[in-house]
């Protein structure tokens, strides 16, 4: 990280997002992927199953929501099998509440790192948003457990997962990095956030399908950035129709909030430090 | 020419007060509101640091000092990069490593030895030199097998062991301590010490903020003092340190009493056992004691000389004490023929004089002086209890002269310490009442606080005037 001949101006001058960006890509990626490690190590310290309780969590959900909506419910999947269908909605949103929830106060809870060293702030959303990684990758071979015990088909457009996966990880970011940049003086807003994602969860098609929402409800779905992530989960993981096109209006707005939100927290970064 | 490897011009930095470290929603619904009423309303700032410069060449090492609150950690977060300048700027050359609060780095979790590799990859190390160095660390450190546990069943002192060796063995172009040498017992602070000379020894480069100020005099080429965010002196250790041990301590602070009210309240602080009339009464007694010294002044040239001194350094005032005794004046002085000196050689015999009354005519008070050197050590002290008392005649003031013989002291800055005792044993102490140089050139590190060898005659003498 440190050469010798490395010059450093330190001055009151607002950092650029290009050069913040470009910086942490050449030089901290490896630090990055340390900090994720150790904090996943930490995750896991003192526990007895370790890395089981990735698999044991997002399965006693989908247990749970499966007997909720199949037997007590009976929704209307459209072909596809509940448990599947559930289970592509939840591997999105634990992963996009996984990251707000982290990622969104990372500033707070690295505090004891950044009052000692010099990094470019966003490492710590960044190296965060990958901890939930490895529960939705965990999840993800559950889910294609599942599909194989079930004997539904495999999809070419599973080749786009990744893609999926990416989208979903900037929307979560969008929601941390406007949490952090904002909270590093006023705490209340992600005590705010954490209240809304109880809501979100629900009005965001993750258990059920989008066509339990109630006519004229419809512009709900398509402002709702992460209905139309999750709907792209559907499609990749399981086939069926495209999602319709209104879902860009989410996927836009949920975009713009990402890369405004780097902004708002490249802006306030060098206050963090004063205030934590 | 070579570049200095840090440069600092005129930086300073300010916090903003009046919201502490976080804020509330209703708080910042308040300011805002406030703000739109009373745009006048603005925040306010607190200079941690103000237009602080100066450079750090290559192989040197700075020492920075200065009482609590000067701004010293503040100075070393912002050459670390953690804090930003809110004016001036740094210009670092190199790599930076940073030992800023020396533990608090550590994962409690995980086991010593993952932090190692944690707070190494921190630092900026790859795993292979982390790996290279980790049997130096762990045997400087003093852990042995515990080195697989986790930190949080650690000792502090083994936390501390640990965190050193680990940042001693980084060895960056510049290297910032702050107060890592406070930590650990004896024998390890003097290993930290050795760690510190062998940086000296490799030209590497070093800021350190202690208090311990015989580190920075012996590991430094140059030392800072910092004073309520200011450089109030920058140079050689020893001069800096002459400047700090001048700064007034917070026992040191006695308001001079100037007013009915502010007596009345000095009164109240000074004695709390005494009862309400008694204190009356020696409030006259002082006013008529006060203008005693006026008088006398104008007829003294000794105590004028001595009034100069104390208009220069406030401070050095003494308060009475337990309300029993008044000071009337503290001064130090050689007298050569029959002129008055306030500057001294070392081939002068110097004398602290101090005139002092006791309030009751039945009370008793035992006075012990201490002279200690610029480093804080206590050189020698006399003391009042093993002479005889004066007659009981004549008026209640005295005189007491200690003569410290000349050819002794070595050229430096030396302080006046003074313990009250009083008839019920109770302690007072008055750290630096006085200070007072001795001129001429010190031999730094063969110097030395004394001329060897000496005698000393019969140094102090009390007399009731």
């Amino acid at each position: 990280m440190h050469t010798t001949d490395q010059v450093n101006i330190f001055e009151n001058k607002k950092p650029k997002l290009q050069q913040e960006l470009g910086q942490i890509i050449r030089v901290y990626p490896a630090l990055i992927w340390n900090l994720a490690i150790r904090e996943l190590k930490v995750k896991y310290a003192q526990t007895i199953l370790g890395f089981f309780w990735s698999i044991i969590r997002p399965l006693s959900f989908l247990a749970i929501y499966t007997f909720f909506f199949t037997i007590m419910l009976d929704v209307d999947t459209e072909g596809m099998p509940y448990a599947l269908a559930a289970l592509a909605g939840i591997i999105g949103w634990y992963y996009f509440s996984d990251i707000v929830t982290t990622a969104g106060q990372s500033l707070i809870m690295d505090a004891h790192i950044i009052k000692k060293h010099a990094f470019p702030k966003l490492i710590f959303p960044f190296y965060r948003s990958l901890i939930g990684l490895l529960e939705l990758l965990i999840s993800l071979v559950i889910f294609f457990g599942i599909q194989l015990f079930l004997g539904h088909p495999f999809h070419i457009y599973v080749v786009l997962l990744p893609l999926v996966i990416l989208l979903n990880m900037m929307i979560g970011l969008a929601v941390a990095l406007w949490t952090s940049a904002l909270s590093i003086r006023v705490r209340d807003v992600f005590h705010l956030v954490r209240t809304f994602l109880n809501f979100g969860m629900w009005l965001t098609p993750v258990f059920y399908l989008p066509n339990l929402i109630p006519d004229g409800f419809e512009y709900l779905l398509y402002l709702n950035p992460m209905a139309g992530v999750i709907a792209l989960y559907r499609w990749v993981l399981l086939g069926g129709s495209f999602p319709e096109w209104q879902y860009v209006i989410g996927l836009s707005i949920g975009l713009f909030f990402f890369i405004s939100g780097l902004k708002a927290f490249v802006n306030s970064q060098d206050k963090a430090a004063d205030f934590l | 020419m070579k570049k200095p490897l840090v440069q600092v011009e005129q930086l300073s930095k300010s916090f903003i007060l009046n919201d502490k470290n976080r804020m509330y929603l209703k708080d910042f619904i308040k300011t805002k509101w406030n703000n739109i009423w009373h745009p006048k309303v603005e925040e306010e700032q607190f200079f941690a640091l103000k237009n602080v410069s100066f450079e750090l060449e290559a192989g040197q090492s700075i020492g920075i000092m200065g009482p609590n609150g000067a701004g010293k950690s503040t100075l070393l977060k912002l050459l670390a990069g953690v804090l930003q300048p809110s004016e001036g700027r740094i210009i670092t050359r190199g790599s930076v490593a940073s030992v800023l609060d020396i533990t608090s780095g550590f994962h409690q979790e995980l086991s010593g030895r993952e932090n190692v590799y944690y707070n190494g990859r921190l630092l900026g190390l790859s795993k292979e030199e982390i790996s290279q160095r980790f049997p130096s660390i762990l045997a400087f450190s003093e852990i042995g097998d515990f080195i697989d546990t986790p930190v949080k069943y650690y000792s502090s002192g083994m936390l501390l062991r640990l965190a050193f060796s680990l940042i001693s063995s980084f060895e960056q172009n510049i290297m910032l301590f702050d107060e890592v040498l406070a930590v650990g017992d004896a024998s390890f602070q003097q290993k930290c010490m050795q760690k510190l000379f062998d940086m000296r020894n490799r030209k590497r480069s070093f800021i350190i903020v202690s208090h311990n100020l015989r580190d920075i005099a012996m590991l430094c080429d140059k030392a800072i003092l910092l004073e309520k965010g200011e450089v109030k002196a920058f140079g050689k250790p020893m001069e800096v340190l002459g400047a700090y041990q001048r700064i007034p301590t917070s026992t040191h602070v006695i308001p001079s009493i100037k007013n009915e009210e502010e007596k009345e309240e000095a009164l109240n602080q000074e004695s709390t056992v005494e009862p309400q009339e008694e204190k009356q009464v020696q409030e006259i007694e002082k006013e008529e004691d006060a203008k005693e010294v006026i008088v006398q002044e104008e007829e003294n040239p000794l105590e004028k000389k001595a009034e100069d001194l104390t208009e220069k350094n406030p401070t050095n005032e003494i308060p009475e004490f337990d309300a029993k005794a008044h000071f009337n004046m503290v001064q130090i002085l050689c007298k050569k023929g029959d002129r008055v000196q306030d500057q001294f050689q070392w081939e002068d015999e110097i004398t602290v004089e101090m005139h002092y009354q006791l309030l009751q005519q039945e009370s008793h008070i035992d006075i012990g002086l201490v002279l200690s050197d610029v480093l804080g050590t206590r050189l020698f002290a006399v003391h009042t209890f093993a002479i005889p008392s004066p007659q009981k005649t004549g008026k209640n003031q005295f005189q007491l002269q200690w003569k410290i013989p000349s050819k002794i002291l070595s050229p430096g800055i030396f302080f006046v310490e003074m313990i009250l005792v009083d008839a019920n044993q109770n302690i007072k102490l008055f750290p630096k009442i006085k200070d007072f140089q001795i001129e001429g050139q010190l031999v730094e590190f063969a110097g030395g606080n004394y001329h060897l060898p000496f005698k000393i005659p019969q140094v102090i003498n009390l007399k009731r005037l």
